[in-house]
């Protein structure tokens, strides 16, 4: 459904706070309203796609427990959660895990008004079924022993913990779920969460170690394509990848990327119509990994035929010297036609496309690191 | 020192959690002190005299 009359809400995650930026109807002009939480370090922001004004926010501090705030009126007024994520309480004498952060945030299906699901560091999938107030730890995943064994400990997660993110919840069927563990692989649930599956045939892992194993998968950002929901398109740690269900082998598509730039990343953006074009954000993933724009020159690069092809799309964007990293959460895409597109940078700079990445312009400078961009058409 | 911390808890709901995680056990850069003292068993007892800090330790840019 194309929603050309509404205006963009843009939510901005950084390490000292939240931002929104409220978009004039040509998306040419924005306004600013933050800090909100200056000083708490803010993870994801999201706001209810049901009902257009209940948003969430994940947040920690340097010194604090993680919590949750909440808001019912799209981000003017908070409170924090009554009980967020935590881990089950285990007998005195066994080693129990706490939830450092919740890190991703994820609606629940459109006929669960309410449900929402949340990923933690460490890994941990958690639900609410009261708006996001209090939360439940979905202990067929949290607590399978498999699934702890392929979580592995604090040693094998990304510099700031292990975390599970990429919760999907497919639009035809609300027990149909997805998720990725960085590290720990791709998962599926079809009854709810109460049982999953690895879905990690046909990626790659590091080279020399076994790609069998599941611990050794590490998936960057998962996303489902809305107009057909058996595609997904995945950045991983080794590459870009297509998967068409009910095939349950993805194909690297990120070996049609040029040589010169590969296709390491973290972020991966699908349209919202089409299929077959979605977009990554690649960095350097060369030598001791810099993980910074390829040369010193970002690029988005999209496909528009499903990964058999890529064009790099830079109109705008710094020619040069442009030391730029782009976090999995941090760019993302509006529904309207022409297609916005939105990312985020460490170094605090804000950009857009207004045109399905044909030219890009720049939003805001001088932000904190930022963590995560979503974009609400309201 | 649990019965003070849940009646903190019920006078600013959330504070304990933030303060002590979900395995009981102090969070980094928590510290509580008892007339000075430093402690980190929730199960001190207390008297109606003693002087309780919760000090949160700052560090990092």
């Amino acid at each position: 459904m194309v929603t050309a009359a509404k205006k963009v809400l843009l939510q901005v995650a950084t390490r000292k706070g939240a931002w929104l930026f409220h978009g004039d109807a040509a998306r040419r002009k924005w306004r600013v309203d933050g800090p909100h939480f200056l000083g708490h370090i803010i993870h994801h922001l999201m706001l209810d796609p049901r009902d257009g004004r209940t948003m969430l926010a994940a947040a920690s501090t340097g010194h604090l427990g993680p919590t949750l705030f909440r808001s019912l009126d799209r981000g003017r007024k908070w409170q924090e959660v009554k009980q967020p994520p935590a881990f089950a309480r285990v007998p005195e004498g066994e080693q129990g895990r706490v939830v450092n952060h919740s890190f991703w945030l994820t609606p629940g299906h459109a006929s669960q008004s309410g449900v929402w699901y949340a990923g933690t560091s460490p890994h941990g999938l958690f639900r609410s079924d009261d708006g996001g107030e209090s939360w439940e730890p979905l202990s067929g995943l949290n607590d399978n022993p498999q699934y702890r064994e392929w979580m592995g400990g604090p040693q094998d997660g990304t510099p700031d913990g292990p975390k599970l993110h990429s919760i999907i919840v497919d639009p035809r069927d609300a027990n149909h779920l997805y998720i990725g563990m960085s590290s720990g692989g791709v998962h599926e649930s079809r009854d709810g969460g109460l049982n999953w599956t690895p879905l990690i045939d046909g990626l790659e892992v590091v080279e020399m170690f076994d790609a069998s194993k599941v611990w050794f998968h590490d998936p960057h950002c998962i996303r489902i394509c809305p107009s057909d929901p058996d595609r997904l398109y995945q950045q991983n740690h080794c590459g870009i990848y297509r998967l068409d269900r009910p095939s349950n082998c993805w194909t690297r598509i990120g070996r049609k990327m040029p040589k010169s730039v590969g296709d390491v990343g973290f972020p991966m953006v699908v349209h919202p119509r089409d299929a077959d074009t979605a977009w990554v954000f690649p960095m350097d993933g060369s030598s001791v990994w810099p993980r910074v724009s390829v040369a010193g020159k970002p690029a988005a690069y999209v496909t528009r035929n499903g990964g058999k092809t890529w064009q790099r799309q830079d109109t705008g964007l710094p020619q040069a010297q442009a030391w730029w990293t782009v976090k999995r959460q941090a760019m993302t895409n509006d529904s309207r036609d022409p297609v916005g597109l939105y990312l985020g940078t460490t170094g605090g700079e804000l950009w857009m496309s207004s045109n399905e990445g044909s030219r890009w312009s720049c939003i805001a400078r001088h932000l904190p690191e930022i963590y995560a961009v979503q974009a609400a058409l309201v | 020192m649990a019965e003070l911390l849940a009646d903190l808890d019920r006078q600013f709901p959330g504070i304990r959690h933030r303060m002590i995680d979900e395995q009981d056990q102090i969070r980094p850069h928590m510290r509580i002190f008892v007339n000075g003292e430093q402690g980190f068993d929730l199960q001190q007892a207390l008297a109606s005299s003693d002087v309780v800090q919760i000090i949160q330790a700052l560090s990092g840019g």
